[in-house]
């Protein structure tokens, strides 16, 4: 096998297997699934050379589906199940590009399905054509991948399958994944992190993997005393929902979050209560870029990302507007960061298959990551936000998760988040959206009134909004765009400052 | 014995928790989380704080699943034996 490392795994006697809760499967009877699905391709005339598009989610026949594609170098676009609309509870399914000629979709198992479901592999393994199909030739063993879209429209990501193993093989060894391990997948797989960070480390060595959709504190608890899981791969919402919801400490291995900030007294509570956890940065393009590793001291994995991933290498542009700012501490070694990846994607195609020549993040191998950070002495990289959430007002540069954080030390505070709308006096118009703690009765007046003494003039938001809780996109991010809309409308009349 | 507790678990929802519903709205008998009242896990998170405050009980790790809140009806059994037994723990 290409991606399952460990084959000894695969064999009769070995006991590690893939679970969602509902369906197990041993790893020894993989190989016996897949027989299955290739007749069945066989016998629906899916050829190798044909490109499928696969709905995604976190389940056993999925995972199983999934790596039997990429085992057998099919090339294939992996993309979500589709959004459920609120009205009807029914799944909309997602469209799927013309250059894929076949749509697969698991169905899920209901309650009948129990403890079987690979008898029934023929009725939840749904194959159909796609009616808007057009040929498009490129090589095998190409995984597409689209980006969330959260800071716009999701593109077409190219990887090769060889580069994908590649990255996963850089995970297992920073996060010394072996297979001992039992690994907790509560982030979905049809994402880079869950996928390349997640799902492909844990195959490759052989571990046990429990994979949750759709998770909420009681039921990852309930799966976590049935499963005994000692890794897990998270949020930091997710960190933030155990480290308040859980009452007793029980700690983990190791427990990777990625997708967003963390804050520093989320790390530490999570810490304390669950064990060792580290932090990952990585894009759909790039895989994983940096992470922490469980080896490093408490103190190092709160500050800084990590160390990069083997033969990665990183570029700090300085930005032209980053002025020196004793009162923010930032330092002129902060810019934008450009990434170069031996692992790293292959480019960008349309919806038709075409490769998109020379997108200007993506220069000669070197992908412009849109992100803030430096580069410390000893090589660690430290993470600061997105680059377009910073806008120049007197002229300096200021960056929303520095306006974040200092907001957020305040007592009452639970969360903020910065954004630009309208125009102030200073430049772009500042609104900072807080949820506060329960029980406090701060006022948004008297929130804007503290931020005199703890921010610089030109950092002082134009606007403070109390909101109950902040909107959220499907993959548990922040729904910036939404949040943006709910105050849109009365954002003529920011200019206070 | 425990209907009156259902009706103070609704006011608790209606006015304390961050969901957008009214007491009137809430169905004892449907699920708290997808398919009934949608709580998610801040909810759920904020919901198990306030339980522990209004009635003066304290849930363990082991009580923190599914079944435990999988409806208010079978909430509101729960602390009612919780109140009335300290020392109970399911394990």
């Amino acid at each position: 096998m290409f991606f399952v490392q460990d084959t000894s795994c695969l064999s009769s006697q070995e006991k590690n297997v893939i679970t969602d809760g509902q369906f197990t499967c041993p790893y020894s009877k993989i190989l016996g699934v897949f027989e299955y699905i290739r007749s069945l391709f066989e016998e629906r005339k899916i050829d190798i050379t044909d490109c499928v598009a696969l709905e995604c989610d976190n389940s056993v026949l999925n995972v199983l589906v999934l790596l039997f594609l990429l085992e057998n170098g099919y090339r294939f676009l992996l993309l979500s199940k589709g959004v459920q609309s609120a009205q009807s509870m029914m799944s909309v399914p997602p469209s799927i590009p013309s250059f894929c000629r076949y749509r697969i979709r698991v169905e899920s198992l209901n309650d009948n399905g129990k403890g079987s479901g690979l008898e029934h592999l023929d009725r939840i393994l749904l194959i159909s054509a796609n009616e808007q199909w057009v040929d498009c030739e490129a090589a095998r063993g190409i995984l597409y991948l689209q980006t969330s879209g959260s800071t716009g429209v999701p593109k077409i990501v190219v990887h090769s399958h060889a580069k994908l193993r590649e990255n996963a093989l850089n995970c297992v060894q920073r996060f010394g994944l072996s297979y001992e391990d039992r690994v907790t997948i509560p982030v979905p797989i049809y994402h880079m992190y869950g996928l390349g960070a997640a799902l492909l480390p844990s195959l490759a060595v052989g571990a046990s993997i429990d994979l949750q959709k759709g998770t909420n504190l009681l039921r990852y608890l309930q799966r976590e005393r049935e499963f005994e899981s000692n890794v897990a791969f998270v949020t930091p919402a997710f960190c933030e929902t155990l480290a308040k919801g859980r009452k007793s400490p029980r700690l983990y291995k190791l427990t990777v979050a990625a997708g967003d900030r963390i804050r520093e007294d989320t790390f530490s509570r999570y810490e304390a209560k669950c064990g060792c956890l580290v932090k990952l940065y990585g894009s759909t393009e790039m895989g994983a870029i940096a992470a922490g590793s469980p080896d490093e001291a408490m103190e190092i994995r709160l500050q800084q990302v990590g160390l990069p991933m083997s033969g990665v290498q990183i570029r700090v542009e300085p930005s032209a507007t980053v002025s020196p700012n004793p009162l923010l501490d930032y330092s002129q070694k902060m810019g934008e960061l450009w990434c170069y990846h031996p692992a790293g994607f292959n480019g960008y195609v349309d919806r038709a298959g075409l490769p998109i020549q020379s997108h200007p993040d993506f220069q000669e191998y070197w992908f412009r990551t849109k992100d803030l950070g430096q580069l410390e002495p000893d090589g660690r990289l430290t993470v600061l936000g997105r680059c377009d959430r910073s806008v120049n007002r007197d002229g300096l540069l200021v960056p929303f998760c520095e306006v974040e954080q200092a907001i957020e030390t305040l007592a009452g505070i639970e969360s903020v988040i910065v954004e630009a709308q309208g125009e102030s006096p200073r430049g772009k118009g500042l609104v900072a959206y807080c949820v506060l703690t329960q029980e406090t009765t701060l006022s948004e007046v008297e929130i804007r009134n503290i931020c005199f003494n703890i921010l610089p003039k030109y950092a002082i938001p134009d606007r403070v909004v109390i909101l109950n809780a902040f909107p959220l996109l499907q993959n548990g991010k922040v729904d910036r765009q939404k949040l943006i809309s709910m105050t849109a409308a009365d954002a003529m009349n920011l200019a206070r400052g | 014995m425990s209907t009156t507790i259902v009706e103070q678990l609704k006011t608790i929802i209606a006015e304390e928790l961050d969901v957008n519903l009214k007491a009137e709205e809430i169905d004892e008998h449907v699920p708290l989380f997808e398919g009934g009242l949608g709580f998610d896990s801040i909810a759920t998170v904020e919901l198990i704080a306030l339980l522990e405050r209004h009635f003066g009980i304290e849930f363990s790790d082991a009580e923190l699943s599914p079944e435990t809140f999988s409806n208010l009806t079978v909430l509101a059994d729960f602390i009612d034996k919780k109140m009335n037994s300290p020392s109970i723990t399911v394990v």
